[in-house]
Order: structure tokens, then C-alpha cells, then sequence
């Protein structure tokens, strides 16, 4: 038999309590005086050992979906993760710059973007759909707050004003009759939101990503993508004067979409931003933009301390300039598979990068030309079907939703991932001889 | 179908051919007969989907399809089939129809090996839209257990009659195939539970799940209770520990019955369904178990030690249950017995008067020769029980059948029971009615 560990776990009493109310909400007779009884012999021992008896080991497989990276402003060592495709997203922090994740708290709503308050290392934003989260004890607690009470939205980032923590600005879509480019600002910390149509405002269009100019931050950055007599156009957004008033500015800007912009720290004119057709540069806060390179990608990451290093992850690649954005050198080592929605950089080791992706994170300790997965303890694969070979019960073979199938011979220590059987999606079911453990059905279809 | 453990696979069944039309919500291994699957399904026509089970052999990879005899079902699609291990004639099927807009729970039978099958929705508890899935106890074909999507069921007598197991919103269950009565079951929310009587009971099992739901369960078939849950979240294993938990005794107190001690002892409430040997602690000072079975009870336990020395005695308890033993931790004790208070007596026979036969107890205060004697109301020896036989202290229990030592009934009237030592002797009357 393989050794079994069995985990420590912090915030029991935490968790216990969770199961209480599950319990009243969710379930019937029989298994909710189960619960109960379980929950009362937890209070009689609280304080004692945990009860081994009863604890489940993740196995993995390990990663899943990552929409975001955050670094703490105090500690670049502590990273939060933002899981996606969850119901109940689950906060995960690495006080390991990458390493053992755990779960710190959870949201019952999905995130799309999070980020920390550059003045307080404490306090953490996620948003998603219609709600902005906030943790003020370092992602423990969150409470929300409704972008717009009377509108259908969605947000995909954030960011929050580096010298007055009160103002915080989301960029998204607003559903007016259509889709419009929508930047949600909060004067209080989060608590209240007031939503802005960014112009054209009688076309449709959707705002992904959101930069302030870091000596006035007053003056705010949008991109995204709108839609004219049915074409999509990049879009990219100036305003002066903490968002009341905007000003598209697209001269040179190619493609169908945006994904994504930066801003040079130490030269604020500095702008890059990333479209389907490009990576493009402005010298001039946005004015006229440049295409330096047609290759792309949907996230983009400067150097802090030296900005003319600059990062770009896209499918399965993640570029460098080493220039400000005038050449490009593509990396794709330990990122085959990989689409990158984010990229962090480590201020105090800036060699060391961590990015996220539809299957996990991904750390680089080279500048990006070579990365390798960082998932230990993020588990967030969705396990939908197992089967245990009855003549060989170590072997046990997994399909996770989206993540094809997996094989452990070792009873679940270890896990393979099997190469694609087909093209019909995921399996409905899936079983194993009785006799030979090599021998396997599985259905798929319909 | 892989036949090198998943590194290449071969399509058996392509959407283009004539068997399309069956479409399979779950796949089982036949039990008698290698390399044959049996599914639940669909089949899709024109009048739209009829529930069909189908047979599929790898060495005819096709879909052998029998759809389900039902008129009142105007579409309907079946999710699991199970078939007996004892009697793989005996299949049960189950999924959800729709009749007249209204959507309730299909259930079926096959009691010649899925040749015909017989419609047992109406048999199925009310409530719920549909049963997502079926098995059979390994060692018994009625007993069938189901699960609906508002909860779970289980039927003594092969899908007649039903009993409730619970309600709420599961995703799947399992029997243990080491554990006879042990039924696995997860939820929506993260949590898995685990009866240890055939549904009837159930305990939660499983802190760590982080409440995202546990789709499917598989438990080690050869290593028990060693589980795996595919959850939200990965894969998850737990090695159910079933050592005991730990116990605190409220009280535990030893009292005399003549010689007889009884026992008694309480746990804390919550302590869960600890079981005890009980032990007696000899005079050299070690310890003589003296319960055959472990004392079962219900946070109150008592055990009657009918054999008790007469001198002050302690006794022990020891926990039991665990699979790696016991350890120091899992005695509790001593209770101690005073020494029985005896002297030499008769007691008044039981019934008195007495019809057929009654009862004589007498107590020794000491191990000597006794006789116990009966005489008719003329003071003739009728009977003669005991024989100056040497007889252990304490208290002894005879029966008298109202005959004489020729093996004669006697006639109804006073007669009288004694008993000797070499010192005293003790009398008591009694009174035969026939």
C-alpha cells in the first residue's frame, strides 16, 4: 500500500462551522443528523487533535484554471491566486512566491480580475460579474458590493489608485439594450460603485483591461474592443480626469480586439498595448500607437525596476523585449498547452516570473525563456468520473472536465496524463476490465 | 476501448453506423460474463427518446438494444442498470419518463436476464423527477438500492416496496464491495457519508472536501475502507481510520447481586458506537476477559457477571474496534465488586404454590457438602435433589418437577424442601395444586 499522509488543517473550526450551515440549508433527514452529530463530537474536542479519522487527501491532479496572479505590495514572496470556472471561488495564497498554495478564503461567485491595494498589503479586490469583492485581512474575508443595481454587467480587471486607496476602477461591459464599454469606479473603498458608458457610446463593446498613469493618477487607461457597422475595432481610452470624460485614442492601432495594456513606470508615455494583430507601442500616452510585432499575446507585464524589460504570454509562448517593446524574442519552453491570461514580476528578483494559465501556474526563474509548474497544493481540477481497475486497485484512471484523462498506478500518489483518445469531448463514463486493468471502455457522446 | 492501460485507443462505435440511435448514460461490466457491458440509455427516434438498455460484447462491438415495455412514458431516457452477481438474471433499470408533461422516476425489472422486462415505476416511493442511479447488494438480489435526484432509497424485496435512506441532493453511491452493509454516498456540497447499515443509518465522513460537489465515488475493491472521491477539486483519497475514537467514561460500577456482580457503565453522549470487552481481574493481578462478545450499547452499557468470585473483585473494560489493536489508552477501570455477603439459606421456592414444576435457591456461605431434600406434609422423604454433594459458595438455582425420586408425579398437596450442611439446616414449605 502506498503511505498515507494525512494533512494538518488549519482553520478547522472554521470549516466545522461551514458544514453547520450546509447542513440546515442543504440537507435532509438522515444525513443532516449525521452532520449534526458530527459537528457536536468536533465542539466536544475542539481543541484536541484533529480527528484523522475523517480527513480527505487531495491527490490532485494538480492546477486548473488561474484568471489572475497578485502579488502583496509589502511581499512579492506572498502571491494570491485567483482560480476560475468555480461557483465558490476559492482564494488560494503562496507565502512561497509560487509554492504551496492554500486556500485563504472563498467568494460564492465567479472572478474574473484581482488585485491588491499598492498602499496596504491587507487588502485584496476580485471581480467578476456583477460584484466586487473586497478581503481587508488579506483575502480571509470578503465582503461584496453590486457594480449596478439596475444593469446586467461584467468586469475583467481592476486596479486601485496608488496614492488614495478610496478610488478603485474596473473596466467591463455595461448591458444597456447592448453590450458597452463600461469603467465602474468606487470613490469609498469598494463599498459603492457608479458606472460610466465610455464613447462611442451608441456602439457596442467591451472594455478588458484597465492602467493609471503613475504620477497622475488621475489620468486612467482603458482597452477593449468596440463595434462599428458590425466590425470589431481595438479599443483603447484616455481620460484626464478620474474617468468623467474620455477620449478614444486608436491612431495606429490594428486588429479586431484588445487584451490588454501597461505603462512604462519611469516614463509614463510609455504605453503598450496588446491586440489580435500585435504588439504595439505609444510614445506618447497613447496618442498614435506603433506595431512592433505581429505575434501576440493577452497579457502584458514591464520590469518595474528596468522597463525596458517587458513581457508578453500568449498561446503556448511567452515573449521578451529587452528593448521597451522595439524586438521580441518568443519563449516556449515548459509552456506547450499553455494559453497565459497574466503574468507577475517579482520587484525584488525580477528574473523570477509567474504566470497563469487555463491549467495552472507556471513559474519562471530565467526571465521568462523557460518555465516550469508551480501547482503545488492549487488543486482545481474538476475529477467528474473515476474507476478503480478491480484487479489492480492501485491503478485508478480520472477524467477531468477539460483536462482529458488521467492515470495514477501508485493508488493516486502519482498521476499521468494520458495522451488525447479522441475528439468527441469529454467522456460520460468510463470503466476498467475486471480481469486485465489494461483494458479500458469509455463512452463519449452521444 | 484501450487495451494498453489508455496510451491508445480504439474507436468501437462511430456516430455514422446503424446502432448511432442508442445512446448510453452508463456502462457496467457484465458479472459472469467477461468482456460484456451492459448500458442505460436512450434510444432516439421519431416519436423521440425511449428508454433502452443495451448489451454490448467487445467481440460484437455492437449495441444489442431492448427498449423498456412501457406505455405510459412518452419520452424517457434511462440512467443506470444493475445487474445481480448472486443472479445475473435479475437486472433492475432505472431513468426518468415524461407522461402527459409531467416527469416522474422509471424503474425496471428483468427477472430472466434482461430477455423481458417489467415496469416497477409505480413500486418506486414518490417525489423526484428521476433515479440517476441503481445497485444490488453483492450477496443479495432484492436488495436494491437507489438514487433519485431528491434522495435515497433501498428495497428488501427486489423493488416492491420501498424504505427512505435519506433525502437531499446526491451525485453518487457506492457499495462497499469488503463491507457488506456499507454504503458510500456524496453530495453537492462537498460532503461524503457513510452508512454501516445498509442505509439506514449514516455517519459524515470526509472534512477536506472543500465543499465543491463529489461527483463520482470508487472504493479500493481488495483494501477496505480506502475510498476515492472525484470532486470539484481533483481527486481526493481517505483511509477511513476506524480505530475508536477516544472514549471518556461517565461512570463505571460494579454491585452485587448475591454472588452475581452486575456492571454498568455510561460513556459521554457523543462518544459514538464504542463497543467494550468487559475483564475480571484475577488475585495474582491480571485479566481474565470474561464477555464472549463485545458489549454492545447505546452510550449506556451493563453486562452481568454471573461467575463472580465471591470476594471483592475488580473489574476492567476495554475498548475494542480497532483495526491496528489496542493500546494502554482503551482500558477503563477498575470497578470493584464488594465480597458477597453470603450465608448459608433457603429460599422460598418460586412459584408457591407451583403447578408442573418450581423453583429452590439456596446460597452457601462456603464451599462444603450439602443436601437438598424434599418431604410430603408427613414428614416421608419424598425427593432428593442433592445428595451431600460438595457444593461452591454462593448461590445455586434448582428446579423441582413434582415427582418423586421413582420419577412419579405426586399429588397435589404441603410439602416441604430442606437443605443441610453437616451444621445447620434450612426449611421452606410449598404447595403443589394439580
Amino acid at each position: 500500500m502506498p503511505a498515507f499522509r494525512h494533512p494538518t488543517m488549519s482553520g478547522t473550526k472554521l470549516r466545522y462551522a461551514a458544514i453547520t450551515c450546509l447542513a440546515i440549508a442543504l440537507l435532509g433527514q438522515g444525513f443532516a443528523d449525521a452532520v449534526a452529530a458530527t459537528v457536536a463530537e468536533t465542539t466536544r474536542r475542539a481543541g484536541s487533535s484533529p480527528d484523522a479519522k475523517s480527513t480527505w487527501e487531495a491527490l490532485g491532479p494538480l492546477g486548473g484554471e488561474v484568471m489572475g496572479l497578485s502579488l502583496a505590495a509589502d511581499d512579492p514572496a506572498t502571491v494570491y491566486l485567483l482560480p476560475g470556472n468555480d461557483m465558490m471561488t476559492r482564494i488560494h495564497r503562496s507565502e512561497q512566491g509560487g509554492d504551496d498554495w492554500a486556500v485563504v478564503g472563498v467568494i460564492d461567485s465567479n472572478g474574473e480580475a484581482i488585485t491588491g491595494d499598492p498602499s496596504n498589503a491587507s487588502v485584496l479586490y476580485v471581480g467578476g460579474g456583477l460584484y466586487v469583492h473586497k478581503s481587508v485581512d488579506a483575502g480571509v474575508t470578503w465582503s461584496e458590493a453590486r457594480l449596478n443595481y439596475f444593469r446586467h454587467t461584467s468586469l475583467h480587471d481592476i486596479v486601485v489608485h496608488p496614492d488614495n486607496a478610496d478610488i478603485v476602477y474596473g473596466v467591463g461591459s455595461l448591458v444597456d439594450g447592448h453590450f458597452k464599454m463600461a469603467v465602474f469606479k468606487s470613490s469609498d473603498g469598494g463599498a459603492h460603485w457608479s458606472s460610466e458608458i465610455v464613447p462611442p457610446e451608441l456602439d457596442l463593446g467591451e472594455l478588458r483591461a484597465v492602467c493609471l498613469h503613475p504620477h497622475v493618477p488621475e489620468t486612467v487607461y482603458v482597452a477593449g474592443t468596440y463595434k462599428m457597422a458590425g466590425e470589431n475595432y481595438p479599443a483603447f481610452a484616455r481620460s484626464e480626469n478620474g474617468g468623467s470624460t474620455w477620449d478614444m485614442l486608436t491612431t495606429g492601432l490594428i486588429g479586431n480586439k484588445a487584451y490588454d495594456i501597461a505603462i512604462d513606470p519611469l516614463a509614463p508615455d510609455k504605453l503598450f498595448c496588446l491586440t489580435d494583430d500585435g504588439i504595439f507601442t505609444s510614445d506618447d500616452g497613447g496618442l498614435t500607437w506603433m506595431l512592433r510585432q505581429e505575434e501576440t499575446g493577452y497579457c502584458i507585464a514591464v520590469d518595474p525596476n528596468d522597463p525596458q524589460t517587458v513581457y508578453v504570454g500568449g498561446y503556448e509562448v511567452v515573449y521578451r523585449s529587452a528593448d521597451g517593446g522595439a524586438s521580441w524574442i518568443g519563449h516556449t519552453s515548459g509552456v506547450r498547452g499553455h494559453e497565459i491570461h497574466d503574468l507577475v514580476i517579482d520587484p525584488d528578483q525580477p528574473t523570477r516570473l509567474l504566470a497563469a494559465s487555463q491549467h495552472g501556474v507556471l513559474r519562471s526563474e530565467s526571465s521568462g525563456s523557460a518555465w516550469s509548474p508551480s501547482n503545488s497544493g492549487f488543486f482545481a481540477r474538476q475529477a467528474y468520473l473515476l474507476a478503480i481497475a478491480p484487479s489492480a486497485p492501485d491503478t485508478i484512471m480520472a477524467a477531468i472536465a477539460n483536462g482529458g484523462l488521467h492515470k495514477s498506478l501508485d493508488g493516486g500518489d502519482t498521476w499521468l496524463t494520458l495522451p488525447e483518445y479522441d475528439d468527441c469531448g469529454d467522456p460520460t463514463e468510463l470503466v476498467i476490465d475486471p480481469v486485465n486493468p489494461d483494458l479500458i471502455y469509455l463512452y463519449s457522446g452521444g | 476501448m484501450s487495451e494498453d492501460g489508455g496510451a491508445i485507443w480504439e474507436r468501437l462505435i462511430t456516430g455514422d453506423e446503424t446502432n448511432d440511435y442508442f445512446v448510453a448514460n452508463s456502462i457496467v461490466f457484465d458479472p459472469g460474463v467477461l468482456a460484456t457491458l451492459h448500458a442505460a440509455g436512450y434510444c432516439m427516434d421519431q416519436r423521440g427518446d425511449a428508454m433502452a438498455v443495451a448489451t454490448f460484447s467487445a467481440v460484437n462491438p455492437n449495441w444489442a438494444v431492448t427498449e423498456m415495455p412501457t406505455t405510459a412514458c412518452d419520452v424517457g431516457r434511462l440512467n443506470d442498470v444493475a445487474v445481480s452477481g448472486t443472479n445475473p438474471d435479475i437486472r433492475y433499470a432505472g431513468g426518468s419518463c415524461e407522461y402527459d408533461l409531467v416527469v416522474h422516476p422509471a424503474f425496471f425489472k428483468s427477472v430472466d436476464g434482461g430477455d423481458t422486462w417489467q415496469d416497477f415505476s409505480a413500486y418506486v416511493a414518490a417525489g423526484g423527477t428521476t433515479i440517476r442511479k441503481i445497485a444490488v447488494a453483492p450477496d443479495n438480489a432484492d436488495l436494491v438500492y437507489i438514487m433519485k435526484d431528491t434522495g435515497f432509497y433501498r428495497s428488501e424485496d427486489g423493488g416492491t416496496s420501498w424504505q427512505s435512506g435519506g433525502h437531499g441532493a446526491l451525485l453518487d453511491f457506492e457499495l462497499d464491495p469488503n463491507e457488506p452493509g456499507f454504503v458510500w454516498v456524496g453530495n453537492r456540497n462537498g460532503m461524503v457519508f457513510l452508512s454501516r447499515d445498509a442505509a439506514q443509518t449514516w455517519e459524515f465522513v470526509g472534512y477536506g472536501l472543500q465543499a465543491l460537489p463529489v461527483y463520482d465515488l470508487a472504493i479500493n475493491p481488495q483494501f477496505s475502507p480506502l475510498v476515492y472521491a472525484g470532486s470539484g477539486t481533483g481527486v481526493y483519497r481517505l483511509l477511513l481510520d476506524d480505530h475508536p475514537q477516544p472514549v471518556f467514561l461517565a461512570s463505571f460500577v460494579a454491585r452485587r447481586h448475591g454472588t452475581a456482580v452486575m456492571l454498568r457503565w455510561e460513556v459521554a453522549a457523543d462518544a459514538g458506537r464504542a463497543t467494550f470487552t468487559v475483564w475480571r481481574e484475577t488475585v495474582s493481578g491480571g485479566r481474565v476477559r470474561i464477555s464472549d462478545a463485545p458489549v454492545l450499547g447505546n452510550g449506556r452499557y451493563e453486562f452481568l457477571d454471573r461467575e463472580a468470585p465471591t470476594h471483592r473483585v475488580s473489574y476492567w473494560l476495554q475498548r475494542t474496534g480497532g483495526a491496528d489493536g489496542v493500546d494502554d489508552a482503551d482500558w477503563f477501570g477498575p470497578a470493584i465488586a464488594s465480597a458477597a455477603s453470603l450465608r448459608f439459606a433457603l429460599a422460598p421456592s418460586c412459584p408457591n404454590p407451583f403447578n408442573a414444576a418450581t423453583t429452590i435457591s439456596f446460597t452457601l456461605a462456603e464451599r462444603e457438602p450439602v443436601s437438598l431434600r424434599i418431604y410430603d406434609a408427613a414428614g416421608r422423604l419424598v425427593a432428593t435433589l442433592v445428595d451431600a454433594q460438595v457444593t461452591a459458595a454462593g448461590t445455586h438455582t434448582l428446579s423441582w418437577d413434582a415427582r418423586n425420586d421413582a420419577g412419579v408425579p405426586v399429588s397435589s398437596g404441603a410439602y416441604f424442601c430442606r437443605l443441610d450442611n453437616e451444621r445447620q439446616q434450612a426449611i421452606q414449605s410449598m404447595i403443589l395444586i394439580k
